[in-house]
């Protein structure tokens, strides 16, 4: 995204108050309690075990630890967590 | 979001991952929209998820490129289901055969109702129904129409004056409502209206017949008043004669009326008493010392326990004792008088029966004897003196 077009965004952002990650791609993360988690607009698993699952997003990346970890649901750009979830790292590149 | 919706209906299939890339596997098949879920694993390199059936052959060059190898654990939903039933035929048969009965045993008439007849009988009914193709065990499906059908049970019921067919399932009504018929007159045979006593006729309404006496006569009692003989020689008739004759009938009435007349009535007072009821004696619980009258009337009922239609011999009685006094009213002889004439005309009328009244009263003779007033009456009634005599032999 070009530097003109992404102030753009922010400033439509920030004027029509619309949430962000409907304009800048970015993930929406639900957490209930530290047994579910629902994580929109991932790209894609890099790593996964039953104590850590590492998801890419469009900028950077999210680290989940935790102990026996599930994929419940698993859709292109929604991923749904199950299992007891103790650290939730958001690495911006 | 579990499982995909009908994930049973449509199948699924629980596979064991070995070995590979899983993560890569992962995405991978989430981009190519497979349709998966349930992703845990073990060990590293070792893990179980489900599938959706639909998907599971677009799995090969997906698992070829990431070099992981698959295992079939468990295959659930709809389609193994009917694969495994397929295989046992004559199960398959039954259920069919089920339906199939079932389907048969609803299209069967199983009752047939009669409502509505009072003279016409159900049997008369019924044999029409069966001729109009309406009996049980009959096909539903081989019966009329239920406007068609009313119409032909109408045809052949002519008593009725509607009838509606009715179908609620495997139940066929037929209602009937019937035509009302003007009532058979009583019959008669020929007669004579003769008089039942002796009587100055006063007024003769003949309907059917000849008068043979006029009115002012005088006719002893069984003296012929309408005769049920028409016409003479070659053209006699015998009719039934009908009609109303009145005349005048002299009574005699002798009345005694007492002077003093004695009239009872409550005080207001009152006392209850209650009594328990063993066989047939009855033990006082309350109201002692009270409903000492002079003058009393006791009454009440006693209420018997009862088990199944079985009386106990135990019961209880609830006794009112009301305080009474008597009055005694002394009548002038011309107050007796008038109480003893209303009393003997009421009596007579009644006696002489409707359409009856009184033409003439006299007193013959009054006197007062033991505080009682004798009176002897003269009455004039003019009544209905028709009696009937059936010619049991016309000649």
């Amino acid at each position: 995204m070009g530097r003109l077009k992404r102030r753009i965004h922010t400033f439509a952002a920030s004027v029509l108050d619309v949430p962000e990650d409907v304009i800048h791609d970015l993930p929406r993360i639900t957490m209930i309690g530290n047994r579910q988690l629902y994580i929109e607009n991932h790209r894609g698993v890099i790593n996964f075990s039953p104590n850590e699952l590492q998801l890419a997003l469009t900028s950077g990346q999210i680290r989940i630890e935790g102990s026996e970890l599930v994929i419940r649901a698993i859709l292109p750009e929604e991923v749904f967590i199950e299992g007891t979830i103790q650290d939730i790292h958001y690495v911006p590149r | 979001m579990r499982a995909p919706i009908l994930a049973n209906l449509r199948g699924y299939v629980v596979l064991s991952l070995r070995g590979g890339k899983v993560e890569e596997f992962l995405n991978e098949a989430v981009q190519q929209g497979l349709r998966l879920w349930d992703v845990r694993l073990t060990a590293p390199g070792q893990g179980k998820l489900k599938l959706d059936l639909a998907d599971f052959f677009r799995l090969r060059p997906i698992l070829k490129r990431t070099g992981c190898r698959i295992h079939v654990e468990r295959r659930c939903g709809l389609p193994f289901t009917l694969k495994r039933v397929m295989r046992r035929k004559l199960f398959l048969l039954g259920a069919a055969g089920f339906l199939v009965g079932l389907f048969l045993l609803t299209s069967l008439v199983w009752r047939v109702d009669v409502t509505g007849n009072e003279k016409l009988s159900k049997q008369t009914v019924l044999a029409a129904a069966r001729e109009e193709g309406i009996f049980k065990y009959q096909w539903t499906f081989r019966l009329k129409g239920l406007d068609e059908l009313s119409r032909g049970l109408l045809g052949r019921l002519p008593d009725a004056a509607w009838i509606g067919v009715d179908r609620k399932g495997t139940t066929i009504r037929i209602h009937v409502v019937e035509t009302t018929r003007p009532e058979d007159k009583p019959l008669v045979s020929p007669r004579h209206l003769v008089a039942k006593k002796n009587a100055l006729v006063t007024k003769i309404f003949a309907e059917k017949g000849k008068p043979v006496v006029a009115p002012n006569t005088y006719v002893r009692k069984g003296q012929v008043l309408v005769s049920g003989e028409l016409g003479a020689g070659e053209h006699r008739k015998w009719v039934p004669a009908t009609g109303k004759v009145f005349g005048l009938v002299w009574y005699v009435s002798a009345i005694e009326v007492p002077m003093e007349q004695i009239h009872r009535t409550y005080t207001g007072e009152a006392a209850e008493k209650s009594y328990l009821i063993i066989g047939n004696r009855a033990l006082q619980i309350t109201g002692y010392g009270k409903g000492n009258y002079e003058h009393s009337v006791t009454a009440g009922i006693p209420r018997m326990l009862s088990f199944r239609g079985f009386t106990l011999p135990f019961g209880w009685l609830k006794d009112t004792v009301r305080e009474s006094e008597e009055k005694v009213n002394s009548l002038s002889a011309a107050e007796a008088e008038a109480v003893g004439l209303k009393r003997a005309r009421d009596d007579l009328l009644l006696q002489a029966g409707s359409g009856a009244r009184i033409a003439g009263e006299k007193v013959l003779s009054r006197e007062v004897k033991d505080g009682k007033l004798r009176l002897k009456v003269h009455y004039e009634v003019e009544e209905e003196i028709t009696s009937q005599l059936a010619l049991v032999e016309a000649p």
